[in-house]
């Protein structure tokens, strides 16, 4: 979208996907992805982000796009203090690096290995205000449940401790151990429970 | 995960079992060997505490214990942090590592890993959380004991930025973790028990002579000498 298309925009006609990174954008985020130092453990994001060759991230990409690649770049890229606010496109630019980066800090609150209601309220902070920055960019936007479901979250922690003891990894691990098993197509030749009692048997016996 | 998952619900059926104090035995036995395989443990990046001061979990390679020696301004850094800990000279028998193992995360000097080497930690000159360059490990053996041995860390802090017309996007959102730093380092070397170590750091170049920086701590969230707490109104009545 041209700077004089945005900037005779009306507010509530904004949708999600208008305020799209064009390709030279990413392909500064992909030199960006490649110039970042990062520890042997830390997993990176595809380096060609944003293209549809390196197929659906994994979580953990995911996960390290939003701690530190994607915000960083983002803010990197659209340098607002070069620029100036002066036109419609910088400043919604401007609002949803600002977004990107409550997202990122609520994520950090959500995922730390301990909590506290300090750490609850402050994901709870991030992320509602993350939540009115989408609103006020995209006043049509519909919430979705995962936007209901997030503002579960800071609750969830303080009755169920870090998140690391209760995310659901474990299933979808278990779901793709599912997946991957062989099978004749004949419902109930295989039960479940009977493979865990026995695998429990198992290793009680040894 | 699931491994530990698993354990756990093992460990949950043999107490129903059993009351007798053999089942103790069971459970280790049974910790044991989910824990086997920590690769894949999710719970990799933590620091454990626990862990951190026993030196002997750090296993001195052939390459450590032969061709790396220390600088004078290495040695000079050890000797006065060792006077300044325990009042005494720094033993002659030390040992440089390439790398050393915390928990389950490995730290590894420059010449070893461009990678592992990029660290915060709590800087004993400036007294703040500041990131810095692994430059030498050494293994001193322990005044307590004469079985355990004392890791240390000299490290090249990365100078704090001035301030000028460089821009911050981050300055508003602390919590983040982010910060630039300039990528001059400073001008003497910092020696610091391993301890000290916060965990490792993130980081790309921002603009000419500037570095963004950010720690992975995933127990505790730093909170840089410059903090200030912005209060946010929360309304959650609009959802």
């Amino acid at each position: 979208m041209s700077r004089k298309q945005a900037n005779e925009r009306q507010q509530n006609q904004w949708a999600v996907g208008d305020d799209a990174i064009n390709s030279k954008e990413l392909k500064h985020i992909h030199s960006f992805i490649s110039q970042t130092t990062r520890p042997s453990w830390h997993t990176p994001p595809p380096s060609n982000l944003g293209e549809a060759k390196h197929g659906k991230p994994k979580a953990d990409q995911w996960r390290s796009c939003m701690e530190f690649d994607v915000p960083a770049a983002m803010a990197q890229i659209w340098d607002f203090n070069k620029r100036g606010c002066e036109d419609e496109r910088a400043r919604r630019q401007k609002k949803l690096s600002e977004a990107t980066i409550l997202l990122a800090t609520a994520i950090r609150w959500a995922t730390s290995y301990c909590t506290s209601a300090h750490r609850a309220l402050q994901y709870m902070v991030c992320m509602v205000a993350y939540l009115n920055i989408l609103k006020d960019l995209y006043p049509n936007l519909a919430w979705l449940p995962n936007h209901h479901a997030a503002l579960h979250i800071g609750p969830f922690l303080l009755n169920f401790g870090p998140m690391h003891g209760w995310w659901m990894f474990v299933y979808e691990r278990i779901i793709g151990w599912l997946g991957k098993t062989n099978t004749n197509f004949k419902i109930g030749k295989f039960n479940l429970l009977q493979c865990a009692e026995r695998h429990q048997l198992t290793n009680q016996l040894r | 995960m699931l491994e530990t998952f698993c354990a756990s619900v093992n460990f949950k059926a043999l107490l129903l079992h059993h009351h007798d104090m053999a089942v103790v035995k069971k459970f280790m036995a049974i910790m044991d060997d989910a824990t086997k395989d920590r690769s894949r443990d999710p719970l990799a990046g933590i620091m454990l505490d626990a862990d951190a001061g026993v030196a002997p979990s750090s296993t001195p390679s052939k390459r450590a214990t032969r061709g790396i020696t220390l600088s004078e301004r290495a040695l000079g850094a050890l000797n006065t942090m060792y006077h300044q800990l325990f009042n005494k000279p720094m033993p002659a028998a030390t040992i440089c590592l390439p790398k050393h193992i915390v928990g389950k995360v490995s730290f590894a000097t420059r010449a070893q890993s461009t990678r592992d080497c990029n660290v915060f930690f709590r800087s004993t000159l400036c007294g703040f959380m500041a990131p810095g360059v692994i430059q030498f490990i050494v293994s001193i053996p322990s005044i307590a004991t004469t079985s355990k041995r004392d890791t240390f860390f000299v490290i090249e802090r990365y100078a704090q930025l001035m301030e000028d017309g460089t821009s911050n996007p981050f300055s508003s959102h602390k919590d983040f973790g982010a910060s630039l730093w300039s990528s001059k380092m400073s001008a003497v070397l910092e020696a610091v028990p391993v301890d000290h170590i916060v965990c490792h750091a993130i980081l790309r170049p921002w603009v000419k002579d500037v570095i963004l920086f950010k720690a992975l701590d995933r127990v505790s969230i730093l909170h840089y000498p410059h903090f200030l707490f912005r209060l946010m109104h929360v309304n959650l009545q609009a959802f």
